[in-house]
């Protein structure tokens, strides 16, 4: 086994996910893609890319400043990761930039959509633009000034800031300042143009630099730069020691603002004396500055999208289908879990719809006596919450266990706890070391023969009704007594109710035993697989990481088992080398690929999981992650359709090289088998054909009246 | 104990059981069926330190009353969300044993509203072995098996001997798995002084159960316990789930010679159990081993059995008015423990006889129940052991035997009861500076006068009926109490006696007896 763990069989997971965001880069190349699609991957790499910056990059130069040589599954110490990621980002910026200026902003103007600099306005357009400025942008400017009695200004990671070098006309002394670009303001502001068909738009920024000299009056302007800075956002809670874990919590979001800059980005060709005093301030080595082409944060073009609002230039949508299940008119939600015993969702394909249902009517149902979710990630005005404050207020003992640690979703989380706490719902913050990652919903409810009946909706994605229309992800409604019991004893553990009892049989749960359910379940294959009858594992997840994971993988192909893994990210496995027996392979398209799906084939007594994990050790040790297996036949049969034709798409799948580099797709022209598409197609006739099975009922009744007489 | 008002209780219910003992808490909620059988719906367990502050201080640490608090509060919420009808909650050996547990009983009452009770070491050995008869059922011939039963617990054993189908020992002893180390420090955990103390206690052990009966060559070994499952776990994981596990002497000395060789931390990740678990299982190892050597058999026999069912089964007796199955256990108990006394059989037959008729024909008017025909029938058959210490006042030194003998099944408070009942068959009446006597609430204070009287009437006339016949005839009318025996010759001796024990009867019925 130790065999296995030589590295030359692993990628290093760093360089693995810049080949991640370089397939999302690729999207935005791809000329099969609509315009404004395209504009979307460009925001989506760039926030990604902002992301790896506070996190993943932060943490190597932590390592790499620490001494200690800490090298990965490939073998790269920290240092050597820094330079290699930076490499390869080059080329990576270079691509971005060459999308956006020479391909998706002139294609954009050519539809009619463009952005306009300062120079290229009418006289018309800058009288309203001055009118904007002082109106709306005017009041919320807040300059300052850098000098010895105002020491260096906290400036917000991420913002956009406009350094100024200036001079007061009384004394004559250079002095400088900083303008944050209000994030509250839109960032594109739309102007009148001279014909009906074209938007034109400025940007916020290049409207303050315009009209700077208001912020500085009897003041001379020399300079003018804006830039950007990122910051470490790696902070890990030492929750031991943390009483409160919610106030810590917004403590930790105010200190953001003052931590460790680690990225600078300065419009290309930023010359003379303010860029030099600026790197002085900042104090950066040289492979944290990026010199970038205009416009900074392209991440902001999500913005830009929706405001243009031009249908012609997107995807053509796929409206929700509905659960046929549960589209039947049978009765309750409940009646047709009762029915059913197993209910698959496959958002976005299918409908968010039946969780804010079944919550709905769980919500005002006499019956219903408990309710229990796990909260991860949650939107805005999201109606999960309602739902969950009307059970509350309804009498109902409701527990909801909020994740405060989900990066980047803090601010989001915490004022959703407040509110959902003032309803008389319980509200736990996770546990102590341990993210809770995993995704369930436990209703419990009295039957009229005033039985106990317990309902379970386990999935591989968050309960958030906006991820639902662009994470591919797959939940089950499921009454199976078993099953319900052990989901309640996991509920006890995350509520701190129960220490854990290990009695997980038909689930597995991390960090308890799901990781070496994982390898059993390859070890097995491996056991059981004959040159006749070869073993075959696919699975399908976000990532792959986990270095005992991966040896057993190998172990198992070099025994003979095919495995097929559809893993959309990171994968540290390098497949190919020594055996053939491994194929990986990562979609990228218009819908987030998030589901995590196994399949064993156990010698024909075939197995399918889903699950809330990675393969990585974080999931694996660090959090609280489930597996649930889908027994009933007719939607195991869906899943073995959707696995086969995401591991039949030319269209969006790439393939992955030994080298851990991917094919490209985007040459591919017109090929009609982009998975996504297709299961978009097979949901569809799982739909058209249950509505024609309604109707044919239905006709049949017809004919059967006069008998019933 | 006390009683569940059955009629308004409708099934399904939805009842919980809270277990709190020395090292840890927990929950089952369960839904009990019209048909008596029942489906756990969850459990749930905490860890808890109260072993190490009882059996080492001999009092519940603030902490550990606090973390207590905050666990039955989070029970009881948890029972909110099943709409939970019935809740029942007892404590075993650290509670049981420490001295601020009324103190500790109130804190949880506050904070969780919830009422402890503390299930006692006798009661909970009855519960443990009618629960084990009922789950070795078809297995074993047991109407005439003769079984070793063995409770292991982390601050207790309890040993239990039945003898023909007849339970005839059931004793606790503070030999606990966890208790040990908390006893007698860390160095208990050396193999050599770990030995001594559990061989110390087994020669206390079999030195108890001599006195009542001898161990016979071929007998069931019967475990049952955490620490025992645990070993049985290792042993194969795959029965798990099976109701009766067994493993052979050859099996489990292989077996104990493996785990010998672990460190606690390597057996706790090597079996994924819990460190507390791992702790244990040496010490449970070697009882077992100790009692394979006393009991010469060949396999021990693992019912799953906890203390937890063993209750839920006795709430379900309960919920559906059923007999207690466990009487004819403890008076077969109870006459072995006469029997080492020296008691006169003849004597005890007939005095339980004619105070049962009495206690029968007098229903209308005491209005006791099944359970206090029970105290009767004990005080009857244990009310002369005090002889076995010397004849005069031998009335105290019955007193004093049995309120200091475990008796399976019984309370503190219900021996208590038969013991002042005891006491008063003859001589003195109560009165207001008998401590045996003061010492029980009000109403049990009641309960004894109407006992005593109906045992000393019944003492008076067996003596007669001993010498001269066995036929003897009750009736009550007219606020008499007339007793009638058939073929006698004389009867005035009896009628001397009579005069002089019927004082009670009269001051408590306030009715008169003639003897015919």
């Amino acid at each position: 086994m130790s065999d296995f763990l030589n590295k030359k069989y692993y990628v290093s997971r760093e360089l693995s996910w810049l080949e991640f965001n370089a397939r999302v880069l690729d999207e935005a190349g791809d000329i099969g893609n609509p315009l404004l699609e395209r504009l979307k991957f460009i925001a989506i790499f760039s926030n990604n890319l902002d992301e790896f910056f506070m996190i993943r990059v932060a943490g190597l130069r932590q390592l790499s400043g620490s001494k200690t040589l800490q090298t990965d599954c490939s073998g790269l110490d920290p240092a050597a990761q820094i330079k290699a990621v930076k490499k390869r980002l080059k080329s990576l910026i270079e691509r971005k930039y060459r999308y956006l200026l020479q391909e998706i902003l002139p294609e954009l103007e050519e539809k009619g959509i463009q952005i306009v600099s300062a120079e290229q306005l009418s006289s018309e357009q800058r009288v309203f633009l001055k009118e904007y400025f002082l109106n709306q942008v005017f009041p919320v400017l807040t300059p300052f000034a850098v000098d010895p009695s105002h020491p260096f200004p906290i400036l917000n990671s991420g913002a956009i800031e406009i350094a100024v070098s200036l001079s007061r006309d009384d004394s004559g002394k250079v002095m400088h300042a900083f303008v944050e670009v209000p994030t509250l303001l839109a960032r594109f502001i739309r102007i009148n143009s001279s014909s009906k068909n074209k938007q034109q738009y400025v940007l916020l920024e290049d409207l303050i630099m315009e009209h700077i000299q208001f912020l500085f009056s009897n003041c001379t302007i020399h300079e003018i730069i804006p830039f950007r800075i990122t910051r470490d956002m790696d902070f890990s809670i030492e929750e031991e020691g943390v009483a409160d874990l919610m106030q810590y919590m917004k403590k930790e979001l105010r200190h953001r603002k003052s931590r460790e800059p680690i990225r600078l980005e300065l419009p290309k060709g930023s010359r003379g004396k303010l860029a030099e005093w600026l790197m002085e301030q900042f104090q950066l080595d040289d492979d944290l500055k990026y010199n970038v082409p205009m416009p900074l944060n392209p991440a902001a073009f999500f913005e830009f999208i929706g405001k243009v609002n031009r249908p012609d230039l997107m995807n053509q949508s796929w409206p929700p289908l509905p659960v046929p299940e549960f589209s039947n008119g049978g009765g309750s939600m409940f009646d047709v879990i009762d029915r059913e015993e197993c209910v698959m969702d496959a958002v976005p394909f299918q409908s968010f719809d039946p969780v804010v249902k079944l919550l709905n009517e769980a919500a005002d149902d006499p019956d219903v006596l408990a309710i229990k979710q796990t909260l991860y990630r949650v939107s805005g005005d999201s109606p999960v919450i309602k739902m969950l404050q009307r059970a509350a207020e309804n009498g109902k003992q409701v527990t909801v266990i909020l994740e405060l640690k989900a990066r980047f979703d803090e601010d989001n989380n915490i004022n959703w706890a407040i509110k959902l706490e003032e309803s008389g719902a319980h509200v736990i913050y996770g546990i102590a070391g341990f993210k809770i990652h995993c995704k369930a919903l436990l209703i419990v409810k009295r039957t009229k023969d005033m039985r106990i009946k317990r309902y379970v909706h386990l999935a591989t994605g968050n309960y958030n009704d906006k991820t639902a229309k662009l994470y591919t992800d797959m939940g089950m409604f499921m009454c199976d007594p078993e099953i319900c019991l052990e989901v309640s004893s996991l509920f006890n553990v995350m509520t701190g109710y129960s220490s854990p009892l290990n009695t997980w049989n038909r689930i597995a749960v991390a960090p308890f035993s799901l990781r070496e359910r994982f390898i059993e379940l390859i070890d097995r294959e491996a056991r059981v697989s004959t040159r006749n009858n070869p073993g075959r594992i696919i699975a399908k997840m976000n990532s792959l990481v986990d270095p005992e994971i991966i040896a057993h993988l190998y172990r198992a192909a070099t025994a003979g088992v095919k495995i097929d893994l559809i893993i959309r990210g990171i994968c540290c496995l390098k497949p190919g080398i020594g055996t053939a027996n491994i194929n990986v392979i990562s979609i990228v398209d218009r819908y987030l690929e998030h589901s995590r799906v196994f399949y064993f084939r156990n010698c024909g007594e075939e197995e399918y999981y889903l699950s809330s994990a990675d393969w990585m050790p974080r999931n694996l040790d660090h959090r609280i992650e489930i597996m649930f297996p889908v027994e009933k036949e007719s939607v195991r049969k869906v899943i073995r359709q959707m696995l086969e034709i995401q591991l039949k798409d030319k269209r969006k799948s790439r393939h992955m090289l030994p080298t851990g580099a991917y094919t490209r797709t985007f040459n591919k022209g017109k090929d009609n088998s982009a998975s996504q598409f297709r299961t978009y197609q097979l949901f569809q006739e799982i739909y058209d054909k249950s509505r024609q099975r309604r109707e044919e009922t239905k006709k049949l009744k017809v004919f059967s009246r006069p008998q019933e007489i | 104990m006390a009683l569940i008002p059955a009629r308004k209780i409708k099934m399904p219910l939805q009842a919980a059981i809270i277990d709190i003992g020395a090292h840890s808490a927990r929950m089952d909620i369960i839904q009990i069926e019209k048909n008596k059988s029942y489906e756990i719906l969850e459990s749930l367990v905490q860890p808890v330190n109260l072993g190490r502050d009882v059996f080492t201080k001999g009092m519940i640490s603030p902490e550990s009353t606090s973390l207590l608090c905050r666990i039955m509060k989070d029970f009881a919420a948890k029972t909110a969300e099943y709409g939970v009808g019935y809740i029942r909650a007892f404590a075993t050996s650290a509670v049981r044993e420490a001295f601020n547990r009324e103190i500790f009983i109130n804190n949880i009452k506050i904070a969780s509203g919830i009422d402890l009770e503390v299930l006692e070491g006798s009661k909970e050995a009855a519960l443990i072995t009618m629960a084990v008869k009922k789950a070795l059922g078809g297995k074993t011939a047991l109407s005439k098996a003769d079984l070793l039963l063995l409770g292991v617990g982390s601050g207790s054993v309890e040993v239990s001997l039945v003898r023909n189908g007849e339970l005839k020992f059931a004793e606790t002893f503070a030999l606990g798995t966890i208790r040990i180390f908390e006893e007698y420090g860390s160095r208990a955990a050396e193999p050599e002084r770990l030995t001594d103390i559990i061989d110390s206690y087994m020669e206390l052990i079999a030195d108890r159960i001599s006195r009542i009966s001898d161990i016979p060559k071929t007998i069931q070994f019967v475990a049952v316990g955490e620490s025992v499952r645990v070993i049985m776990d290792i042993n194969g994981k795959a029965a798990k789930n099976q109701p009766v596990r067994t493993i052979t002497l050859e099996k489990f000395e292989k077996l104990f010679r493996k785990i010998n060789l672990l460190s606690q931390a390597e057996m706790a990740e090597k079996y994924q159990i819990s460190d507390v678990a791992a702790k244990g299982i040496i010490p449970c190892a070697w009882i077992v081993k100790r009692f394979f050597d006393m009991t010469g058999a060949g396999s021990l026999i693992v019912p799953a059995v906890t203390t937890r069912n063993a209750v839920l089964e006795d709430i379900i007796r309960q919920l559906f008015n059923e007999k207690d199955p466990f009487i004819p256990d403890m008076l077969s108990v109870v006459k072995s423990m006469a029997k080492k006394y020296c008691y006169d059989p003849n004597h005890i037959e007939s005095i339980k006889e004619i105070a049962v008729k009495i206690f029968d024909k007098m229903h209308a008017i005491h209005s006791l129940g099944d359970r206090e025909r029970l105290y009767l029938e004990i005080a009857a058959i244990l009310h002369d052991v005090g002889r076995f210490v010397d004849s005069r006042k031998h009335h105290k030194h019955s007193c004093y035997l049995i309120s200091n003998t475990q008796i399976p099944g019984l309370t503190e408070e219900e021996r208590l009861v038969v013991a002042a009942v005891a006491r008063y068959h003859r001589k003195g009446k109560p009165q207001a500076s008998h401590p045996e006597y003061m010492v029980l609430p009000p109403q049990m204070r009641v309960l004894v006068c109407k006992l005593a009287s109906i045992l000393r009437v019944s003492d008076a006339i067996a003596n007669s009926q001993e010498r001269k016949t066995r036929n003897c005839s009750v009736a009550v009318k007219d606020r008499v109490l007339a007793i009638k025996i058939s073929g006698s010759v004389d009867m005035g001796l009896e009628k001397i006696l009579l005069t002089k024990k019927s004082d009670l009867f009269e001051d408590v019925y306030g009715m008169k007896i003639v003897l015919e």
